[in-house]
């Protein structure tokens, strides 16, 4: 058989880095996204003058090896992988899937002379920027995920501290910029923790630092930044248009548009909605004695409003006339028949075989 | 019966584990093309894609049923504009506010580049919350607590009734938690379940280990009734100090005999092997008389003399790829330390930037919102 020429001896069209950047840190960026076809075994592929085609029962349907699945996923793993398993990452930057989502910026980009238009959009790219996106971003096609901060377990200790130094959750909230429910969660989860200790029960130490380890993490400070916590809920009702006709002459506010909308106005609605009255006092130029001295006047008014209300609560759940048994406690109340309770005769479904029926809540 | 083949290499699809073939799908994955497709095309691609990473277990009737055309967004409030500022001015002079510039001035003025004025205000990006009433599953909260190192290993966990909210064992993976739910999981379970992978199975032991190692458990199951809790008289190990001093009781529990405890690990495994090589008849004839059934525990390898329990705690490795999928959505509040988490609320879009983690970009999203909203 005549010496042919084999694919395998021609120029190699796979996807190569560049040689300058092959030492970058960027490295990750500047890699083309989709390595399916990407097949570099130049070394093995040298012009010899026998066949080197495999033998027929190689060739069987069954043994083709196609570059972009089996094979393509062997060699992802052995060359690319190494470079997104990183459980240790330094400085706590976590390291999340990057490839550079854009090939190069399209639009045009002034050049000097001389200068190859590719290296022009390549240095026209603002490295930092896309480093800093990819760095919060877990998937890289989708823009608007961002992985969130979590808070470190110092911050939780501070957290804890605070509350049981006696302050409420709305202040304590406030002051460490945190949801409130956040700082709720954060006290639950803090005492089944030292719940566990005191049991001697172990904790799971090592596993804690090393997650952190691999994930953006607020620490602790003495002004901390961590989330915004007068996130307003956007309320169904505004979802549909509204057309009310005002007089131009007439202010129209906030609390007018919630009256058109029947719904509270904003200021009432938003979490931590006193600090609206602190800025308010702040831009009138009260002194910080007198602010202190409102907003302390209005944190006992709200612990006795709260109090009351649990007293309420529980005069109410006593009221009527309670018969313990060894599992349940009945809390008999009077009610007339027929307008309570469920109507005999309406089968239920959730005995059936195969009908499961999920508790919507657990308390 | 959902599919049990779910990392395809020639069709790659983005699932949501931390599976090796899924980050090889997920690194080569692109999204779906709209270029000469007619509309429904469009759609019906876009709904394949996204159902595929969100909930592919389940049916397409039970996501029906669930899908909320309404989505849920917060806007951030500054109290010092609100403070200043009764909003008046937004729809003062003709109802649209006073500041914008005339109509003749509008054309003159140079077009702002795209992408800052994306940036200075950027939308709520809705359509990415489409998939929202998914994330209040009780088995997508378990994986994205980072309890679980795929949404199917969690929903095992439910299922095996490995998971608890508030306390109480709920076995069913579509409970819908609610605001301020907390759920767990037993932190070994955890520990094994997005730790590396131990290195010996049970059956490359050989037949004297296998020996000890079933009355080491034998022993320590008739000691301690829970696999997780341990003595309070040893002093043991806890949170906080890692490096402290393992009271040689422990071992007990790991296999060597009281009698032959020794202080140093060299001699205890020393001990462990002579008693091994002393015993060999013995075992064996208890065995073959089989009193009773065996039972493997699945925290075997912790009965093991060179891997104490306290080791598990104090020698954890992630698993490979866990960084990619290292971090915790705001609506969850996560103890990592007791493998404890508190659902916050429900997922939110605000500007710039939604809730629930997923690969796709807005188009696509924006596609399988109107798939699903067509027949409402």
């Amino acid at each position: 058989m005549p010496p042919r020429l084999r694919p395998s001896s021609l120029p190699s069209t796979s996807n190569v880095i560049p040689q300058s950047f092959s030492s970058s840190p960027l490295l990750p960026f500047l890699l083309p996204s989709h390595h399916i076809y990407t097949v570099i075994s130049s070394s093995s592929s040298s012009s010899r003058n026998f066949s080197t085609s495999k033998p027929a029962y190689r060739r069987a349907r069954g043994f083709e090896k196609t570059p972009g699945t089996r094979n393509g996923f062997i060699e992802w793993m052995a060359k690319y992988a190494p470079r997104y398993n990183v459980p240790n990452p330094t400085n706590n930057v976590p390291v999340y899937m990057t490839y550079q989502p854009r090939a190069l910026p399209s639009k045009k980009v002034e050049r000097a002379p001389g200068m190859s238009r590719k290296k022009a959009k390549l240095d026209s790219i603002d490295w930092d920027t896309a480093k800093e996106k990819s760095t919060l971003s877990p998937f890289p096609g989708n823009k608007s995920f961002k992985a969130h901060p979590v808070i470190s377990t110092e911050f939780r200790e501070q957290i804890d501290l605070r509350i049981k130094a006696g302050r409420s959750v709305r202040r304590v909230s406030a002051e460490l910029n945190c949801e409130l429910e956040r700082i709720a969660a954060v006290v639950r989860l803090k005492a089944i923790e030292n719940k566990w200790i005191e049991q001697g029960r172990p904790l799971c130490t090592e596993m804690q630092t090393r997650v952190h380890a691999m994930m953006p993490v607020t620490h602790y400070t003495t002004f901390p930044q961590h989330e915004s916590i007068t996130d307003l809920r956007i309320h169904p009702a505004t979802n549909n248009q509204l057309f009310l006709s005002v007089p131009e002459s007439m202010a129209f506010n906030r609390k007018d548009a919630s009256d058109a909308f029947g719904i509270l106005p904003a200021d009432v609605r938003m979490p931590h909605s006193e600090l609206i009255e602190v800025e308010r006092m702040k831009q009138a130029g009260v002194e910080v004695h007198e602010m202190i001295r409102i907003e302390t006047e209005r944190e006992n008014r709200e612990a006795e409003e709260l109090k009351e209300k649990r007293e309420r609560i529980e005069k109410r759940l006593k009221a009527g006339k309670v018969v313990e048994t060894e599992r349940f406690r009945f809390r008999l109340r009077p009610a007339t028949a027929g307008a309570v309770g469920h109507r005999y005769g309406v089968p239920a479904e959730d005995r059936k075989r195969g009908v499961n029926k999920i508790p919507t809540r657990v308390l | 019966m959902a599919r049990t083949k779910i990392f395809a290499l020639k069709r790659p699809y983005p699932r949501q584990s931390w599976n090796k073939h899924a980050v090889y799908n997920l690194y080569r994955y692109r999204q779906p093309g709209t270029a000469n497709r007619t509309f429904y095309q469009q759609k019906f691609r876009a709904k394949q894609e996204t159902r595929r990473f969100h909930g592919e277990y389940l049916t397409e009737r039970k996501w029906n049923s669930m899908f909320r055309h309404t989505l849920r967004g917060v806007v951030s409030m500054d109290p010092a504009v609100m403070a200043r500022d009764d909003g008046s001015s937004v729809v003062s002079g003709r109802g649209s506010g006073t500041d914008e510039p005339p109509r003749r001035l509008i054309g003159t003025q140079e077009p702002e580049d795209e992408e800052l004025s994306g940036l200075r205000n950027p939308r709520i990006p809705f359509a990415q919350m489409t998939f929202a009433p998914l994330e209040r599953r009780l088995d997508t909260a378990v994986y994205r607590a980072l309890f679980a190192s795929s949404v199917r290993q969690a929903r095992m966990m439910c299922l095996h009734g490995k998971v608890m909210v508030n306390g109480i064992k709920v076995p069913h993976a579509g409970y819908m938690l609610n605001p301020g739910d907390m759920f767990s999981v037993d932190p070994l379970l955890v520990m094994s379940a997005i730790g590396e992978q131990g290195r010996s199975s049970f059956k490359k032991l050989s037949t004297q280990a296998k020996v000890d190692l079933q009355k080491a458990i034998e022993e320590g199951q008739s000691k301690t009734k829970s696999s997780t809790y341990l003595k309070a008289s040893n002093k043991k190990v806890l949170a906080g100090n890692a490096d402290a001093e393992v009271d040689t009781d422990t071992f007990t529990a790991a296999g060597v005999k009281p009698t032959e405890e020794a202080t140093e690990g060299t001699e205890s495994t020393e001990a462990a092997s002579t008693k091994a090589t002393k015993a060999e008849t013995q075992p064996e004839e208890e065995t073959s008389s089989g009193k009773k059934k065996f039972h493997l525990p699945s925290d075997w390898r912790t009965y093991l003399p060179k891997h104490p329990r306290w080791k598990i705690y104090d020698e954890w490795k992630p698993k490979r790829f866990m960084n990619l999928f290292a971090f915790v959505p705001r609506y969850l509040e996560v103890n990592h330390h007791i493998c404890h988490a508190v659902y916050l609320r429900h997922p939110v879009a605000r500007a710039g930037s939604a809730e629930v983690p997923n690969p796709f970009n807005h188009d696509t999203m924006q596609l399988a919102y109107n798939w699903y909203l067509r027949r409402r």
